[in-house]
This record gives C-alpha cells, structure tokens and sequence, in this order.
C-alpha cells in the first residue's frame, strides 16, 4: 500500500469500518438482529484478508466510541473479528467455491446439536426453557432447510445453482463463527471478571437466548444478502483495480516513450533536480 | 434470478416459521401465584410468595402491584429478560442501580442465585444475587424476592 494505493485502501477500509458501525448501531435496538457478519463477510471475500484484518481490528476499537468501553468485549472483538476477516478473506481470495463437503456436513452438525439441546433440555429457569426449546427447534428447522436447498441446488446443478451452493455454504459457515462468538464470550467474561464455575455455567446457559437469534439471522442474511453486497463490493473493488491498471498503463506508456519516471520540466530538468 | 426467487421464498418462509414459533412462546404464563408486598420505598421492594408453581415470573407479579399502585417501576426487555432501570421513581445511575435479591436457589437443576456475587440481610433472611433478571426468576411458595439500590462496586 504505497502512494495512491495506500489512500485508497485507507479510505475504503475507514468507509466500510463506518459503515459496520452504523450498521451494528441501527440494529443495536432490535434483539437478535444483526447485520455487521453479512456485511464484513462479503466485504473480506471481495478485498481479501489484508483489508479485512485492517477493518476488523478499526471495528473492535473504534465501536467503543458507540457502546462503551469494556475490556472483556474489545478482547473478545478483537479475536474474533480479525478470525473471522482471515477466514473469509482467505476464502475469497481462493477464487474457487468452498469443498462440496463442508456445507452438509457443517449444517449436519450444527443442526443435530440443535436438536440434542431441544431434546435433552438445557438447564435454564423454568420460565425460559418453552421459549428456549422453540428457539432450537427454530435454528434447526432453518438450519435443515438450508441443508435440504443445498441438496436441491446440487442435485440442479448449473451455474447459478452453484451461485446458491455457495452462499449457502457461506451462511453453514458464518452460522458456525456465531457459534463460536458466543462460546469464545463465555470463556472470556467468566475469564475475565473471575466468576464461579456455578456463574460461568449459568453464563453459558444464558449465552443461548442470544446466540440462537443471531444465529438464525446470520444464516438468513447471509444467504440473501451475500450476493448483492459481494456485488456492490466487487463493483468497488473493480474500481480500486481499474485505477492500478490506468496508473500501470500510464507509466508502461511512459517507459516507452523513453521517458523518466520523474517527468522533465520545461528547461529539461526533471522534478528530482528542481528539488 | 429464479434461484434467488427460490432462495427468498425460502428465506421468508423461515422467517415466518421463527416468529410464529417465539410468538407462540412469548406470552405470559397463565400459572398463579399469591405474593405479599412487604416493602416499597424508594431503596428496596421486598416480595414474599406465599403460593406459586412456579409458573408465575416476578415480573408479572411486580406488574399486577403496578397496576394496584402499590408500586412503580420500569425498565427495558433484553435478550436475557427484562431489566429493572427505575422503581418508585428512583432511577439507576453510573454509582447505584437496582440489584435482583431472592432467598431461591437450585430448584429442577437450576440456580437461580449465587451468593458469589453479594447477599442482602432481610428479617433473619439472607437473600443471595440472583442469577436471573426479574422475567426470570419464578414464584415458589415462601421464597422471598427484593429489588435492593445497590452500590456499584469500584
């Protein structure tokens, strides 16, 4: 990142990290609801993991500004937000679709532990555990729908059967990280504020009605939104290449007309001399 | 363009799925309950069931006081229930907010409280910090439940 390349990469690394904020912030007051995964998701995909790193670590710090400093949260945001950019924009910069395998077997796991968790009952208050129950069977009829598409698409096969393969792999993928953020959260805040084994386990138990929300919003959004906002990105990024490669020509131009990468002014003398 | 028709119908049958089934979960418990308000003033409310399943929350119990204006109190729902911001007028701060206490503890596998986090002295009762937020925490016969204005610890 040098010269214009590094304006323009810190210019659409501070567009998108305001953008994730105002994102989290309008949805900040719907429970459940949340579109920053979708968001960061298609933007690593399209810009790769450098940038990805760069707007996940100025999106763990920055979002204090909003929602308040708070050690445990900025740790937990830091870790899993600069994961989940390298994973992502790992993915997107393969330029192939994720292994044909992944999508089932994620969403297998995922959904039968959806299942184990509905059947078996989770320990939480008696109040909570209907509405608990419901949430899982929810996630895992979404979940097995998902799975049940990916099917279909690959039993249809095509071109853009396999635009919906992928998102569909990419939503098993993103529903796992929430997963992970949760579970990551409720090894770090015990972690970090010294609770009991009896409040961590009641902290992860809690952890739930969080978790199984989001976790269906993630594989919703991302499954509806992964397309048009890559496009968006890609149209982006597009320009970002455009303006290389015009610089390129420019100065390959340049080079054949015999001339100088500092160019000459008028007496002949080029600006290195001048200064 | 008809997969992305597919992928929306789908999308949007899932949606429907989901908030039928929290809506169908969301209502009120229709148990019982018979609790005595043995407190109110503007640094603790004190609650004592003297019947309940358990199928009761302190919240509706809290709300059926409101509406007898024996009390006052608001608040805002959250993920994990609702959570108690002012009672009798007296508004959480930056140094003091309004503390959940119940003498209830593991009831079906469940803890409800952990002294861990603070006890409070009422008539010979110690009540421990709940685990759960006034949504949470079901009404059992003789158990005792208070919302304490409580000190944030530096």
């Amino acid at each position: 990142m040098k010269g214009k390349g590094a304006a323009h990469a810190i210019a659409t690394c501070a567009v998108m990290t305001a953008l994730l904020i105002a994102v989290q912030y309008a949805l900040g007051f719907v429970p459940g609801v949340e579109l920053v995964t979708v968001f960061l998701l298609a933007f690593c995909y399209v810009f790769g993991a450098k940038y990805g790193v760069i707007v996940a670590t100025a999106f763990s710090l920055l979002r204090c500004f909003v929602w308040g400093f708070y050690p445990n949260i900025i740790v937990l945001y830091l870790i899993y937000f600069n994961a989940f950019a390298l994973l992502f924009g790992l993915l997107g910069g393969r330029e192939r679709p994720v292994a044909v395998w992944v999508c089932p077997v994620l969403l297998a796991l995922l959904a039968a532990g959806c299942m184990a968790g509905a059947l078996i009952g989770i320990p939480v208050s008696v109040l909570y555990r209907a509405r608990l129950s419901a949430m899982l069977w929810a996630l895992f009829g979404v979940l097995a729908g998902l799975l049940a598409l990916y099917i279909a698409l690959w039993a249809v096969g095509g071109r853009r059967a396999g635009q919906g393969r992928e998102a569909a792999s990419l939503a098993a993928l993103a529903a796992l990280c929430t997963v992970c953020f949760t579970l990551l959260d409720d090894v770090l805040t015990p972690l970090f504020y010294g609770y009991s084994f009896d409040a961590a386990v009641a902290y992860f138990y809690a952890g739930f009605f969080a978790m199984l929300p989001q976790t269906i919003c993630t594989v919703l959004s991302v499954l509806l939104l992964f397309y048009p906002l890559r496009k968006v990105f890609a149209q982006a990024a597009a320009g970002k290449r455009r303006g290389e490669r015009v610089r390129r020509r420019a100065r390959a131009a340049r080079k054949r007309r015999g001339e100088s990468e500092n160019a000459s002014s008028n007496d002949g003398r080029t600006q290195k001399d001048v200064v | 363009m008809k997969h992305f028709r597919t992928l929306f119908a789908a999308a949007a049958a899932a949606v429907l799925l989901c908030g039928a089934l929290f809506a169908g979960c969301a209502g009120g418990a229709a148990g019982t309950s018979d609790a005595e308000l043995l407190v109110s003033d503007g640094t603790r409310v004190v609650v004592r069931a003297n019947a309940g399943d358990g199928t009761q929350s302190l919240y509706s119990v809290l709300e059926a006081m409101q509406k007898e204006n024996k009390l006052t109190f608001a608040g805002s729902e959250s993920e994990y229930g609702y959570y108690i911001t002012s009672v009798n007028g007296v508004e959480a701060t930056d140094d003091h907010y309004w503390a959940v206490y119940t003498t209830l503890g593991t009831l079906d596998g469940t803890s409800y409280s952990d002294a861990q986090w603070g006890t409070w002295e009422y008539e010979g009762n110690t009540l421990a910090s709940a685990s759960y937020g006034v949504s949470g925490l079901p009404m059992i016969e003789g158990e005792y439940y208070a919302l304490v204005w409580t000190a944030i610890a530096a």
